[in-house]
């Protein structure tokens, strides 16, 4: 090939021009040499040289054959598929000859499909040929694969945009299907519904409106409801509240009276809901009706006769209820006043009426007040004459000459009334008013007079309660009467019965003969006797009047209780040839808690009639444990006797009242019959019970059982032994007497001087007060009832002067009460007054001997409590703290003694709760640290107590410590008024 | 235009603002259409509304957003569909520049309807050309700022642009001054 013939040559065109036209061009010569390569494919296929084979670098694809000279001519003008075998790179192009004949040109470009090619072979569109659409091909599918992206993606959307409108379509389906049986549902039901706009006027109403109300669709269209359905009697306030729910937009139910077409009121439930299109703006708004007439009438009655039940239940009386039923009744039926009269005589008067505050019923309320009806007159009186109920829908027409005027005034055009009956008799008639007051019906009727009926029992039980009451204050009344003549008879007689049995005491003490003797001890016995009488009645008046009569529970040992009244009865006994045994089981405690003298007064009671009933063999007392736990027993008390027997009819009468079963035995044996019974009431007081078992001739048992507690004794022993009369007499007590009866006078006189003691003696008050002032005694003895001034009010003179003077200036003054009143009650006016202790009269030398020394528990003395006396010891010695002083010095003795005297009333509950808690150890150190204190700052009256009392703790015998404790108590008092008098003389002057 | 600009303005609102602020742009430009199809025409209007909706929704001046909108458009657009093509049209940005003409010429053969701006750079320098936008649509310098800041991203090559002459009395077409720093590239 001669450079002419090179390619582009015979075009003149330059070979760069060539080449950069055709930068994939390859020419070949007739060996297939390679004699000339287009610029970009020499850099892609690098083996492609001037001079190599072509046909081993290249490979025809379409058509297939082995490259050859031949196969070239044979092929030209066809489309040539090359593919370059080391890089697999695809050439499309054509052969055709150079015009030499000896060499050929394949012109084409590399066959790519994806663009990524173009980087994998480091190819840019600059390597191409302006011409050449391999680039445009490229961009063509790139934007068709991209386009096909697109479509996928609308394709995806659309597929489930699709979807999604399924089941939208499916669920508007549904929403069609039930909006249109919602409709029909709308149409048919019974129930009315109303469709008004967001105006409230209507759109449309169901058949069932018109069925209820008798408006059609064409009468409502257009207009609001409540135009035409509310009336006279619709509540205005539920109706204003409705206008203001509509314009809110707010939905509501409520209940409501309406009227239809032709003016018949019926009852409403109401139920209004808003209605909202998709952007929530109101629409419509639904009301549906429901008519509850007869429901609301059946409820309305109900909650009536509850309501009414229920005051006659809880009210007190016929002023609280009559206004409440009154209320109830208007309140309930809508009504505007209810009123009540009752038969007075032969007229009908007034009584009582209730109406709403807010209702202005002035004039017809004053009408009523002032009218009286006769029998047949007005509506009241008419129902009053025919005992039957009456409704009246016209009053002004009805009552012209009576309240017409007034209720026309007052706007009241209808009534009802109806009779009141107790006991069968028109008690009065109950009368209601109203604007509106439709004639009750056969259910309405029914109710209210059931309510008359109630009203009628309430009326005739509170009349019976009244009578039953005023029965109850004259019986109590008269209990009262019996009560106080029982009280004072027992003074008048036991004044008189004091003198005697005192009396005859001395007497018997004295040198008498033997007959005077004899006299002497009828006189004490039947004074005795007397006596227990009066007792007896006494205690069964206490009893009975209930709240004065107090159990005592104390620790006591029973043994000594149960050996104390046979000891006491034994006697007795013997006198009449009798057996007295007691069987005391072994289980029974000896020690329990409870009421030691009443246990001891029915043991005494039962045996003593044992004795009484009983001509031959014997009496057995039998003490038996029944039960037992931690805390307490259960024992039985058994009386056997070998005597009469009772019949058993008679056993029921036993226990009664002033019952004996055998009149000629009760006089012959003597008693009052009322032992028995005060015996019952007392074991039933103690919550036991008391029985018997008798055969006539064979004899009786009676028996009582009692619950106590078990009494937790620790060391308890046996209590001190009372003071001698002859310690008394030592004390050298000055003593005096104040009593306005000579008889008690000489009694008191004559039983001190027994005692080895002497009295002063004056005959009141006033006298009393004066001698105390003058001589300062020791203790008096004081009756309550005197002349001039009283015990109690002489009492409280001393009292105040005592503490107007200060308590150094006189030492205080013990006061004894003697009274003669034993029942409850005195004590309590004793201690208010300021008294030590009581006596009562008749006394014994020992209860005199126990009373005349300060008490350990109280303020006021039981007479059993014997104290050892405290007077004679010197309280205070001032030579002690004199001693202390001068060896500390004032100013540091006083502050030790303030401490000290600061701590005493601490210290002294100490010691009180360690005797009671059997603490001996703790008790000794604290009484013999307190002695000790206590001598070094002068309390010598204390210390010695103190000393006993560590003796005591020592010899462990503590039970009795709290009575000495007591007397520490009262020691400490009178030692420390002696020190601080010393303290406030020797306190430091810079002070 | 095509489908595929319109879509470059929904990528670009997706990605950054969400699915729903691109629902809200489309109802307030009044564009009811799902899915753009790339090379399919749709009237120019439809590009206007969407961009003066983004433009209110987004609270940002139409020519940030369009500036954002060509920067996208090269990035992520053009880069996603073309990418392969993008790269041997120029292995620089000056190379790139050079055969733009070439390629909207290309280009319109390919999309007849397409009727794509004319390119025609000038004044060549080793760092600086001079830019003739030739357009029948109005208002898009802005777009082709952005374009041109993309293309400076693409090839990591710091450039700037300029608005030297704007369509009006002095020219008939939009002439812009682009600078880049020669020294970006090996």
């Amino acid at each position: 090939m001669s450079p002419d013939d090179r390619p582009g040559q015979p075009l003149g065109l330059p070979p760069e021009q060539f080449a950069a036209a055709f930068p994939f061009h390859v020419a070949i010569g007739p060996n297939l040499e390679v004699l000339q390569v287009g610029s970009t494919l020499a850099r892609l296929c690098v083996d492609v040289r001037v001079g190599t084979d072509f046909a081993a670098v290249f490979d025809s694809l379409r058509p297939y054959g082995h490259l050859s000279w031949k196969w070239l001519t044979e092929n030209r003008r066809s489309f040539i598929l090359l593919e370059h075998r080391a890089t697999r790179l695809q050439l499309r192009g054509e052969f055709m000859p150079l015009p030499d004949g000896e060499s050929a040109l394949f012109l084409g470009s590399p066959w790519i499909t994806d663009p990524q090619e173009l980087a994998a072979r480091g190819l840019s569109f600059d390597d191409f040929a302006v011409h050449d659409p391999v680039v445009d091909l490229l961009q063509v599918l790139q934007s068709s694969q991209i386009a096909l992206d697109d479509a996928r993606r609308l394709n995806v959307r659309l597929t489930g945009q699709r979807a999604e409108l399924r089941l939208t379509n499916d669920r508007l389906r549904a929403q069609e299907a039930e909006a249109r049986m919602l409709a029909l549902v709308a149409a048919r039901t019974d129930n009315s519904v109303v469709l008004t706009d967001a105006c409230g006027l209507t759109v449309w109403v169901n058949d069932g409106f018109t069925r209820m109300t008798g408006f059609t669709l064409q009468d409502v269209v257009g207009r609001k409801p409540g135009e035409l359905l509310q009336g006279p009697a619709t509540d205005p306030t539920t109706v204003r509240w409705m206008h203001q729910c509509v314009s809110q937009g707010q939905g509501f139910s409520t209940r409501l009276l309406n009227y239809s077409k032709t003016r018949r009121a019926y009852w409403i439930s109401l139920e209004v809901q808003p209605i909202h299109d998709s952007l929530g703006q109101l629409t419509h708004f639904m009301a549906l009706q429901r008519d509850i007439t007869t429901e609301r009438a059946s409820q309305q009655r109900l909650t009536l006769q509850l309501e009414v039940s229920n005051i006659l239940a809880h009210a007190a009386n016929l002023a609280v209820v009559v206004p409440a039923v009154l209320k109830a009744v208007v309140g309930e039926m809508g009504w505007q006043l209810g009123q009540i009269w009752r038969v007075r005589g032969d007229r009908l008067q007034f009584v009582e009426v209730w109406h709403p505050p807010e209702v202005q019923l002035a004039s017809f309320v004053g009408a009523s007040r002032r009218r009286l009806f006769a029998h047949g007159e007005g509506l009241p009186g008419r129902v009053w004459a025919t005992a039957r109920p009456e409704w009246i829908a016209n009053v002004a027409g009805a009552e012209p000459h009576t309240r017409a005027g007034a209720a026309n005034q007052n706007g009241l055009n209808a009534a009802y009334a109806f009779p009141v009956f107790v006991r069968e008799n028109i008690w009065g008639v109950l009368e209601f008013f109203g604007a509106y007051l439709d004639k009750p019906d056969a259910a309405l009727s029914q109710t209210l007079a059931s309510l008359a009926d109630q009203l009628g029992q309430f009326i005739a039980r509170r009349e019976a309660e009244e009578g039953l009451r005023l029965a109850k204050v004259a019986a109590e009344a008269a209990n009262q009467a019996k009560s106080d003549f029982l009280a004072m008879m027992s003074h008048e007689i036991r004044t008189p019965l004091n003198a005697v049995i005192g009396m005859t005491q001395l007497l018997l003490q004295s040198r008498l003969d033997s007959r005077q003797a004899e006299c002497a001890r009828i006189a004490a016995d039947g004074g005795a006797a007397l006596l227990d009488l009066i007792n007896d009645i006494l205690d069964f008046s206490k009893i009975e009047a209930g709240e004065q009569f107090k159990l005592e529970s104390d620790q006591f040992d029973l043994q000594r209780v149960v050996c104390g009244v046979v000891d006491l009865l034994r006697p007795r006994a013997a006198d009449k040839g009798l057996q007295l045994d007691v069987h005391y089981q072994p289980e029974v405690p000896s020690w329990a808690m409870g009421d030691a003298g009443r246990i001891r007064q029915v043991l005494m009671n039962l045996v003593a009639n044992a004795i009484k009933f009983t001509e031959q063999g014997g009496i057995s007392l039998r003490i038996l444990l029944q039960e037992r736990d931690s805390q307490a027993v259960r024992l039985r008390f058994e009386v056997e006797d070998s005597g009469v027997g009772i019949d058993v009819e008679d056993l029921p009468r036993l226990f009664q009242v002033f019952s004996q079963v055998d009149r000629d035995a009760l006089r012959r044996r003597g008693g009052t019959g009322l032992g028995l019974a005060i015996s019952k009431r007392l074991v039933e007081l103690m919550g036991g019970k008391i029985g018997v078992t008798s055969l006539v001739g064979e004899g009786s048992v009676f028996w009582f059982e009692l619950r106590l507690a078990v009494a937790d004794l620790g060391d308890y022993s046996t209590p001190l032994d009372g003071m001698s009369t002859q310690d008394l007499s030592r004390l050298g007590l000055r003593i005096l007497a104040a009593d306005d009866n000579e008889a008690n006078r000489r009694l008191i006189e004559f039983t001190l001087e027994e005692m080895g003691l002497r009295a002063d003696l004056v005959r009141n008050g006033m006298d009393a007060v004066e001698f105390w002032q003058q001589h300062n005694p020791d203790v008096i003895l004081m009756d309550c009832q005197m002349p001039l001034l009283n015990g109690f009010e002489a009492t409280r003179l001393i009292r105040r002067q005592e503490a107007e003077h200060g308590p150094s200036a006189k030492r205080r003054v013990r006061i004894i009460a003697l009274t003669a009143n034993a029942l409850k009650g005195v004590e309590e006016r004793c201690i208010e007054a300021g008294m030590d202790a009581y006596l009562t009269k008749p006394f014994t030398v020992q209860q005199l001997s126990a009373a005349l020394v300060p008490s350990s528990e109280s303020a006021v003395t039981p007479v059993e409590a014997s104290n050892p006396p405290v007077l004679a010891i010197p309280a205070f010695d001032p030579t002690l703290p004199d001693q202390l002083s001068a060896d500390l010095g004032a100013d540091s003795a006083i502050p030790l003694m303030e401490d000290f005297l600061s701590d005493l009333p601490g210290q002294l509950l100490e010691l009180e709760r360690f005797a009671t808690e059997n603490r001996r150890e703790e008790l000794f150190r604290l009484a013999h640290s307190l002695q000790g204190i206590g001598l070094s700052f002068g309390l010598v009256g204390m210390a010695s107590k103190l000393r006993e009392l560590e003796a005591m703790a020592k010899a462990c015998t503590v039970g009795e410590a709290t009575t000495l404790i007591s007397l520490i108590s009262s020691e400490a008092t009178r030692s420390v008024t002696g020190l601080r008098s010393w303290m406030a003389a020797h306190m430091p002057a810079s002070n | 235009m095509y489908g595929m600009v319109n879509k470059a303005v929904e990528e670009l609102v997706c990605l950054h603002h969400g699915d729903a602020i691109w629902q809200q742009i489309k109802e307030r430009a009044g564009v009811d259409i799902d899915v753009f199809i790339s090379n399919e025409a749709y009237p120019d209007d439809i590009t206007y509304r969407l961009v003066e909706a983004a433009s209110e929704i987004l609270g940002q001046p139409a020519d940030e957003v369009l500036i954002a909108f060509g920067e996208h458009w090269v990035l992520h657009t053009a880069r996603k569909g073309y990418g392969q093509m993008m790269q041997a049209a120029g292995r620089t940005l000056p190379e790139f520049l050079s055969n733009l003409p070439n390629f909207h010429g290309r280009v319109a053969m390919i999309f007849p309807k397409l009727q794509p701006p004319r390119f025609d750079c000038q004044d060549i320098t080793p760092n600086s050309l001079r830019l003739h936008y030739y357009s029948h649509r109005p208002g898009l310098a802005s777009f082709v700022v952005g374009l041109m800041q993309g293309l400076g991203k693409m090839f990591d090559t710091p450039v700037n642009v300029r608005l030297a002459i704007p369509k009006g009395d002095a020219s008939d077409h939009d002439i812009f001054d682009v600078t880049w720093q020669t020294t970006a590239t090996t």
